[in-house]
């Protein structure tokens, strides 16, 4: 009866100090029962002894004690858990996040009034130079201040405020496969690294550059190679 | 100076492995008290050591653990599975031959 009590007052006191698990509070119990009886065989005080192996424990290691057994015992839960998480997390950052760029070109970068193109992509007699030339986009006429629309959700690469031939311009980036290019713009409305939405006013109609006249000259790059535009309005 | 803990962290699984190996079953409290006795004091395992580096290896399958009733209460052995008998042999081994390259380095030159 006496040792059933002190088991008793042993398997409390580590409850209270942080031993939750069952199976490593039979275990410890066990443990500190045998330090009371070495302990008690040696001065035969019961009450002191006892003190003496609850001042043994030490909450603190108790607590970890605690939980370091859940984890191994848990470990496999644990591993499916996190991987699960890493899983996840994963696939927002690249759906959920990168969604931005992800379609190649899908509509007219301007307004569509009539429909024409003057300078179709492909082979033809530069107007300026009178050399036969391949003409990497097409030509859009429009009216000097029109809007220019992004063609699809992207991140603008460049935004360029220099005298090429191109005059002024825009690339956007949109999926790592397809770039859109924006030529003789009259004003630039966005930076390098502005993300833009298909449909987005990024800049307006001019004739800056090597032009003759307002109009949008527009290319479609598809792995760094231009490609007919038409295939993409 | 008494022994760190940060000698033991690599060595402590083998060492259980090394006396469950040579005296068949053994309980968590026997562990810390042979282990004290061998080395005179020297290396004191605590439970918050002892325990964890038991279930690790149980949990492992290179111990198996058996319940028996003692003294009116549940008393947990731990022994070495037939199967785990050579391995176990080959690890403590390794450690063995370990133990004796770190003392050249440590012994003094003369």
């Amino acid at each position: 009866m006496k040792k059933l009590n002190i088991y008793n007052r042993i398997q409390i006191e580590l409850k209270q100090r942080g031993v939750k698990s069952a199976l490593l509070l039979e275990e410890l119990t066990d443990h500190y029962m045998v330090e009371y009886e070495v302990s008690y065989e040696q001065d035969n005080e019961m009450e002191s002894s006892i003190k003496k192996v609850m001042d043994k424990m030490d909450t603190l290691n108790l607590k970890k004690l605690n939980m370091e057994t859940n984890m191994i015992r848990n470990k496999r839960w644990i591993q499916v858990a996190s991987m699960l998480l890493i899983i996840m997390i994963s696939v927002y950052l690249k759906f959920g996040l990168t969604q931005v760029s992800y379609e190649p070109p899908s509509i007219w970068p301007v307004e569509i009034k009539n429909n024409n193109i003057a300078a179709d992509y492909g082979l033809m007699t530069h107007p300026i130079l009178k050399k036969k030339k391949f003409h990497k986009g097409i030509d859009i006429p429009a009216k000097t201040g029109d809007p220019v629309y992004a063609t699809s959700d992207g991140i603008v690469s460049t935004s360029d405020d220099g005298r090429t031939n191109y005059g002024k311009f825009i690339v956007v980036d949109h999926d790592k496969t397809f770039q859109s290019k924006y030529c003789h713009l009259s004003k630039l409305m966005v930076k390098e690294g502005d993300e833009v939405i298909k449909g987005q006013l990024i800049g307006l109609i001019g004739s800056t550059g090597l032009s003759t006249s307002p109009h949008l000259h527009y290319e479609v790059l598809k792995n760094g190679e231009n490609v007919n535009p038409n295939h993409y309005l | 100076m008494k022994t760190s803990k940060e000698f033991l962290s690599g060595t402590l699984t083998t060492m259980i492995l090394a006396l469950l190996r040579d005296r068949g079953k053994m309980y968590g409290y026997e562990i810390c008290q042979t282990t004290r006795k061998l080395t005179n004091d020297e290396i004191n395992l605590t439970e918050g050591a002892i325990y964890p580096a038991l279930h690790k290896l149980e949990k492992k399958g290179m111990i198996v653990s058996t319940k028996e009733k003692v003294n009116g209460r549940v008393r947990k052995y731990y022994a070495i599975p037939a199967d785990k008998k050579s391995v176990i042999n080959e690890q403590i081994e390794m450690l063995a031959t370990f133990a004796n390259h770190i003392q050249s380095i440590l012994k003094p030159a003369k």
